[in-house]
């Protein structure tokens, strides 16, 4: 039945499947792997079109070497998920090369599953979901097709209608198996995967790093306030890290030590701000989260004790971050913190030499003007927004990298630049400060109340110590030349182009050019999806063991024994419906009440002296019980006729005539007796 | 019990299921995919499993569905010859309201395993046929084994099947075999024309196809317009009379004596001469046509012989 080639459509179907799951890895196999999995389906597709002839054994032995070989000269080594994933395209590859028969094709079709659940583990999202769904529909249309054997000409509605009734049928088990099947795992593994391709903080920060990072569209995180209200889109800042070793304008930091959360001081005078944030994968190991982030919890514990803390309020990941993570953050505006110390103070203090002839200048200047640091430091600003300095996305390349050429030669820069000159100059005033890395801004999103935060809001900023009030205290000189790319965030302010941007005065004008015309319409349209997808994303990540038993405590079952004895019960109501549906316990359970009640009045009637003999049937008894019992002659009758019909009927529905006639038989016959035998 | 269970519907058309090979694998697969989900706490790989988990169940009903009110309505067998194959063509009916796809037919048995044939509609309430060939060993009389329905629709994933017992016999007949003449002793009611072939053109008739019979004469034309296949029949002039028997061939087993019987009953026919079989115990009076054949192709194959060997 199942011997022999398979339809020519569905040989060129499954080329197409296995093409489409082999484009799902195209970014993250070698090249040599891409090339070799698509030259192999080219290979094919030209021996269907009989230019070429399937490959012989000579020929696919030293291949299946090779590809083994190669992975691991690429890899080192043949464990894990990478090399794993590269082995089973070219193990599909290969089986490209040799499958003609009907077994081929659905082993073929089986591994595009695998190759599914590779990609489901590095990406789990919505637009994952939606892929998985039409993937499944894809693969089950393929192998129905392939069951329909000689499939003839039919349209396409035709052969997609039975599939789709499938799938909708599943789709009832699909909901009870997915919010029902306990998820008794947190994960033993945990994958070894790059980051992402791309850019993104580390903890060194050159003058251009930012600004490259913010070429980029990605999102990096999406924020939804729990608790406490959300200040305008100019006072959000994302800390990620501190850098304090300053060489001008390149600034890092040097240790990674861990420090222990002494958090932050006086914190009972506000509530603190509750956040949850959901950060994407990314380059780095930078938590990032709304200044001043002072606690930081997963739903899992483990997760939260593994986090490591920073100095200057800042939490980073152990590992890069490979996977979409969720946490909720407490922060605080208002802050006091601890005093410093004199190993942090001259942490805090060190610079690289003196600063050069002119800008000692400027800062003489400065430091007699005022004395108190937050003047001095908006001095700073000042200057950056008198002397004709400009904020772009291009900053060009900085060849000393030095204050000095960028305060008096070039003029040009992003965030970083402004924030590490600006620190510098602090220094050098005595003033302790360093560098913070963060975001800034983020796209407010109306449909499901949150923030998108994107690579585009990438943020460097200064903090300064103010020694009588005993804080650090943020500072940011962009204000000083593009005090609207922190009123509108990086998004909205890049999306305009550069002489646009000089004509808009205020952050209203930026909205109105955002919400007019189509941009509008479409960009409304992205928020609805977006705020879709990020309520999906959430559910995907949340739905664990311990959100599953407050799902199932909220319908009454609220421990692990009424649990089981729930999906034992859903089991087996399934089940008796499933054997009820077929009539078969009713009929059976109908017929055995049948036989029951005449079997009884036979033991009745040969209680009466006339015994059914074991030949007799219900119809010769019943002729001879006639003789016997005249009186009873019209019970005896209905009674045997009833049971007959029953006996020989298909349902089991005049039960209850047959136990009336019985009754009604038992009567009159207690009442008239036997007839004497003559 | 056991006399109640046979009056219930369920029990009249049992039906059998298990997983097919794939079926198997398929369900291994989802049992790692399950294994991988919980390792990796991955929640997507947990809705892929279930998915393709209902997909399975739903598939199961299906396939069960596929022959559930599918039963045998007629079934007719073509007689063989010797070593050549038996063609059965089964009718299938559809009870139920829906269309059922891709049902198979073919016989209970180790030896018919790979003999089936299949249909690919059998639309509501009506009837499809299905043709399939299996091989005839020895000449004889056979009854039918049970015909088993099955399917692997619509996934492959499960193979259901029903048997089913039809109350039907066949005959394989001896192959038409040796070298010997017809026997001299003919008694032709015309002028003895010898072995030559006796070509005849006035067209006398039609008469029905049996198979082995020379197909050069079967009247296409007819079996174009939806007719069943026929032999368009010539005038040969006068018939010749035989009288064919087991006593007539010498120094042969008497299964090649059979054989060889069967190759000038065949001749007599082609020739549309008159012939009868004697077969010691049973025999054939003198005659021909289609039917006479017949008979006595159905004299050669219950010889005692056949069963013996």
């Amino acid at each position: 039945m199942t011997e022999g080639r398979v339809n020519e459509n569905i040989r060129y179907w499954t080329l197409a499947l296995i093409a489409f799951h082999f484009l799902l890895y195209i970014l993250d196999i070698p090249v040599w792997v891409a090339v070799a999995s698509f030259s192999a389906l080219f290979y094919r597709v030209l021996v269907e079109k009989q230019i070429l002839k399937l490959p012989g054994l000579s020929i696919k032995l030293p291949l299946v070497i090779f590809s083994v070989v190669g992975v691991v000269i690429e890899y080192r080594t043949i464990l894990g998920q990478e090399p794993a994933t590269s082995l089973l395209i070219l193990a599909v590859s290969l089986k490209v090369l040799e499958s003609v028969r009907y077994r081929d094709v659905l082993i073929s079709l089986l591994l595009c599953y695998y190759l599914l659940v590779g990609k489901l583990l590095l990406v789990q999202s919505f637009v994952m979901t939606l892929l998985l769904l039409v993937d499944v529909m894809l693969v089950s249309f393929v192998i129905l097709q392939l069951h329909q054997f000689k499939s003839s000409d039919r349209s396409l509605i035709d052969m997609i209608k039975p599939i789709s009734i499938m799938v909708l049928k599943a789709l009832p088990f699909l909901l009870f198996l997915f919010f029902f099947f306990p998820r008794f795992s947190t994960g033993f593994f945990k994958l070894q995967v790059p980051p992402p391709p791309g850019s993104g903080f580390s903890s060194k920060l050159d003058p251009g790093d930012l600004s490259s990072l913010a070429l980029s569209d990605r999102v990096a995180f999406r924020v939804k306030f729990l608790q406490g209200n959300p200040p305008p889109i100019g006072s959000l800042y994302w800390r990620g890290g501190i850098l304090w070793k300053n060489s001008e304008m390149v600034w890092e930091r040097e240790d990674q030590k861990r420090y222990p959360n002494t958090g932050l001081k006086n914190l009972l005078e506000a509530e603190p701000l509750i956040t949850e944030v959901s950060l994407e994968p990314q380059y780095g190991q930078f938590l990032f989260a709304l200044d001043r982030p002072y606690k930081v919890r997963f739903s899992d514990p483990k997760k939260s004790s593994r986090l490591h803390y920073r100095r200057g309020n800042s939490f980073q990941f152990p590992v890069n971050l490979s996977q979409r993570v969720l946490f909720n953050v407490e922060s605080h505006f208002a802050t006091r913190d601890y005093p410093l110390s004199e190993e942090e103070r001259e942490l805090f203090l060190q610079v690289p030499g003196p600063p050069s002839p002119r800008i000692q200048e400027l800062l003489d200047r400065w430091m007699k003007q005022s004395e108190f640091p937050l003047q001095r430091s908006q001095f700073i600003t000042r200057f950056f927004k008198t002397q004709g300095f400009r904020y772009t996305l291009q900053p060009g390349k900085m060849t000393q990298k030095t204050v000095d050429e960028f305060l008096f030669t070039k003029k040009v820069g992003f965030c970083e630049h402004y924030a590490a000159a600006h620190a510098s100059l602090l220094r050098w005033m005595g003033i302790p400060s360093r560098v913070v890395i963060g975001f800034q801004g983020g796209q407010f999103n109306a449909i499901d109340n949150y923030y998108v935060v994107s690579d585009k809001d990438a943020h460097a900023w200064t903090e300064f110590w103010d020694e009588k009030q005993q804080t650090w205290i943020r500072q940011d000189p962009t204000a000083g030349v593009a005090p609207l790319r922190l009123a509108v965030g990086g998004r909205a302010f890049f999306q305009v182009s550069e002489d646009q941007r000089n004509r808009l005065t205020s952050a209203d004008d930026f909205l109105n050019l955002q919400n007019s015309g189509l941009i509008g319409y479409l960009s409304q349209a992205k928020l609805y999806f977006d705020a879709a997808a990020h309520r999906w994303n959430l559910f995907l990540l949340k739905y664990d063991f311990n959100y599953q038993k407050k799902l199932l405590a909220s319908i009454g079952i609220g421990n692990m024994n009424r649990w089981i004895l729930f999906l034992l019960s859903v089991f087996l109501a399934g089940l008796f419906y499933f054997l009820w549906k077929k009539r078969f316990y009713r009929e059976l359970w109908g017929r055995s009440k049948v036989e029951k009640i005449y079997a009884s009045t036979c033991q009745f009637l040969a209680r009466q002296n006339s015994t059914r003999l074991g030949y007799e049937g219900p119809q010769s008894y019943k002729k001879r019980l006639l003789m016997d019992f005249p009186g009873a002659k019209n019970e005896i009758q209905t009674f045997f006729d009833t049971y007959t019909e029953i006996r020989f009927a298909k349902s089991t529905a005049k039960i209850d005539l047959l136990q009336g006639a019985a009754v009604k038989l038992r009567k009159q016959i207690r009442r008239h007796g036997k007839l004497p035998a003559s | 019990m056991r006399s109640l269970i046979k009056d219930l519907p369920l029990a009249r058309k049992k039906i059998y299921i298990i997983p097919t090979r794939f079926g198997i694998v398929f369900i291994a697969g989802l049992f790692t995919m399950l294994l991988t989900a919980a390792a990796y706490a991955n929640n997507l790989v947990y809705l892929l499993t279930f998915l393709l988990t209902a997909i399975l169940l739903i598939g199961m009903a299906e396939t069960h569905n596929n022959i559930r009110a599918v039963s045998i309505h007629r079934v007719e067998v073509e007689p063989a010859e010797e070593d050549d194959f038996v063609t059965l063509k089964v009718w299938l009916k559809n009870h139920g309201d829906q269309p059922k796809f891709s049902v198979f037919v073919g016989l209970q048995g180790k030896a018919f395993k790979k003999y089936n044939g299949m249909t690919q509609l059998i639309s509501q309430k009506s009837l499809s046929s299905v043709c399939f060939k299996f091989p005839a060993n020895k000449p004889g009389v056979y009854t039918l084994p049970k015909l088993k329905i099955f399917t692997i629709f619509p996934l492959g994933l499960f193979y259901a099947w029903r048997l089913q017992h039809q109350e039907q016999s066949y005959f394989v007949y001896p192959k038409p075999q040796g070298q010997q003449r017809l026997p001299e002793k003919s008694m032709g009611l015309g002028e003895d024309q010898g072995m030559q072939n006796r070509g005849g053109d006035d067209f006398r008739g039609h008469e029905k196809y049996i198979p082995g019979e020379n197909q050069r004469h079967i009247d296409w034309k007819a079996y174009a317009r939806g007719r069943p296949l026929l032999l368009k029949k010539f005038d040969f002039g006068d018939p010749r009379v035989f009288e064919l028997g087991l006593e007539k061939i010498q120094a042969l087993k008497t299964e090649d004596r059979l054989r060889q019987l069967s190759q000038w009953v065949w001749e007599c026919h082609k020739n549309q001469d008159i012939y009868s079989l004697d077969l010691a115990g049973s025999s054939c009076d003198a005659g021909n046509g289609g039917h006479h054949l017949r008979n006595c192709l159905k004299l050669l194959a219950e010889h005692d012989v056949w069963k013996a060997s």
